[in-house]
């Protein structure tokens, strides 16, 4: 087992359905990984990752969505930025609403990623950029986002557009550094697509926070006592004796 | 009936579990509504209007979580403000996580905002200034969350905190004029009091975007073909954009 994979080794407590995928933006041919053999959607090679034994990278010939070789910082025909490509699919009702998204979404700077590596994590042989986990239900999502708050305070934040799902998926935690975690069935190619079971998260975790989270999944208690007592109001009442607060 | 209970009628077709509800911030006491005969903590309000069937308004004294009372506005005792109450509750590691928290929250100034009135949505007698509706699968959050952006290509944003979810639900999207949407099941005391089935959304839609999402509500298709035959639709889309299909 590599420090990376003993690092991240935590997230086999949780027993997901599908495993968590690591995903690195490359300027290089990876070594030692193999080429996809097919054409997906950005959004479906993590679920090829989830499903596949081996890791695998991608170049843009490899990309089946026109739209989403924006994010990963290519160029794409005006016809998308236009905005007519979403009134036909009728995800807008007009084309100013979907050309506003673009003020929106974050995508990969151009000229810098010319490949995009993907590896579940028992198979891991990189550290990741972004570790994409697909939540089996909300107990594993509450956890997880706990993990992020437990030390630092953090606000959640769940940002995504309608359309073009994968741009907060990849390149806005990438970009940002901020966690962020998309319901699924609330983007439309994805939805389409039936990429993911709907109404789970997808949680994105950048590679800055990795530390600060696997460590706190170690350290903290995964259910809070108060989920579990057989009185929460005696349970509260006797935190207010002890820190001197008057009862309600 | 007025206008924006009309525009309303069209959440009737999600047939909701629980129905939506309306909140009215208010400075003075509300006419012809009653006083809920029940101390509540602030969250349960929304359940108690969605179970309870008829409006009604509260007053500070009658909401029992002393940390929402810090949302609200009222009296706060400072020891929850010092962070050591989400030590205590083993939310946090030490203080500072919860002290930083508090300056992601929004809260009603003191004194502001008096009572609080709440009514599910067949029985309004207010334009509200909030609607709250609990979705019961994604479903039904995809489509209200797409009448948001249908025509204004907004973006969809969930802000929430681990602790004083009320705040997210209640007072942001109010003083922010954003919706918000929250996971039922991922806020410390919501969960912990049972409030809400977990796994659903909570979508808080301010009165400035009641008219934009029940217009688009009304025009736009809920499923759109695309999400019964994709393929079909993206190549009759390519051949009438005339894009070569990848």
């Amino acid at each position: 087992m590599s420090t990376i994979q003993k690092d991240l080794s935590i997230f086999n407590d949780f027993y997901f359905e599908n495993p968590p995928v690591g995903v690195k933006f490359l300027l290089q041919k990876p070594e030692e990984i193999t080429r996809l053999d097919k054409q997906l959607a950005l959004c479906e090679m993590t679920r090829e990752a989830q499903q596949c034994k081996t890791p695998f990278y991608a170049d843009l010939d490899n990309l089946a969505c026109r739209p989403s070789a924006y994010v990963w910082g290519h160029e794409i025909s005006g016809i998308f930025k236009s905005g007519l490509f979403g009134v036909g699919i009728k995800a807008f009702k007009d084309t100013n609403a979907n050309k506003r998204i673009y003020q929106h979404i974050k995508r990969l700077t151009p000229g810098t990623v010319n490949y995009i590596a993907f590896s579940s994590l028992d198979k891991i042989p990189f550290d990741p950029d972004v570790l994409i986990i697909l939540t089996d239900n909300m107990n594993q999502t509450e956890i997880i986002l706990r993990a992020l708050i437990y030390t630092d305070g953090e606000m959640w934040s769940s940002e995504m557009t309608h359309v073009l799902g994968c741009s907060w998926l990849f390149a806005y935690p990438f970009m940002t550094g901020q966690v962020n975690y998309i319901t699924t069935g609330l983007s439309f190619g994805m939805k389409a697509k039936g990429v993911f079971p709907e109404g789970r998260q997808l949680i994105s975790i950048p590679f800055n926070w990795l530390p600060t989270i696997t460590r706190n999944l170690r350290e903290m208690e995964w259910v809070l006592p108060a989920y579990v007592t057989e009185d929460l109001g005696k349970f509260v009442a006797k935190i207010y004796e002890d820190l001197g607060i008057a009862p309600p | 009936m007025n206008q924006i209970q009309r525009d309303l009628l069209i959440f009737k077709k999600f047939n909701f579990e629980r129905p939506p509800v309306g909140v009215k911030f208010l400075f003075n006491k509300p006419e012809g509504i009653k006083r809920l005969n029940k101390n509540v903590r602030f969250c349960e309000t929304l359940k108690e209007a969605q179970l309870g069937h008829n409006p009604f308004y509260i007053e500070p004294e009658q909401q029992i979580c002393k940390p929402a009372a810090y949302v609200w506005g009222t009296e706060s005792d400072r020891v929850f403000e010092s962070g050591l109450f989400g030590v205590a509750l083993k939310i946090f590691k030490e203080a500072r996580a919860d002290v930083k928290i508090r300056g992601y929250v929004k809260r009603f100034d003191k004194e502001i905002v008096r009572y609080i009135a709440f009514s599910p949505m067949e029985k309004l007698t207010f334009d509200p200034d909030l609607l709250v509706i609990l979705s019961d699968n994604v479903r039904q959050s995809e489509i209200i969350l797409r009448a948001m952006t249908y025509t204004t290509g907004e973006k969809l944003s969930s802000k929430m905190t681990f602790v004083m979810g009320c705040s997210w639900i209640l007072v942001y999207p109010y003083e922010t004029g954003q919706v918000n949407y929250v996971m039922s099941g991922m806020g410390s005391g919501i969960r912990a009091n049972k409030v809400f089935p977990p796994g659903r959304q909570i979508i808080s839609i301010p009165y400035n975007w009641l008219s934009t999402i029940t217009q688009n509500l009304q025009g736009m298709e809920w499923v759109p073909p695309i999400y019964t035959d994709e393929e079909k639709v993206i190549d009759s889309v390519c051949a009438e954009l005339g894009i070569p299909r990848s």
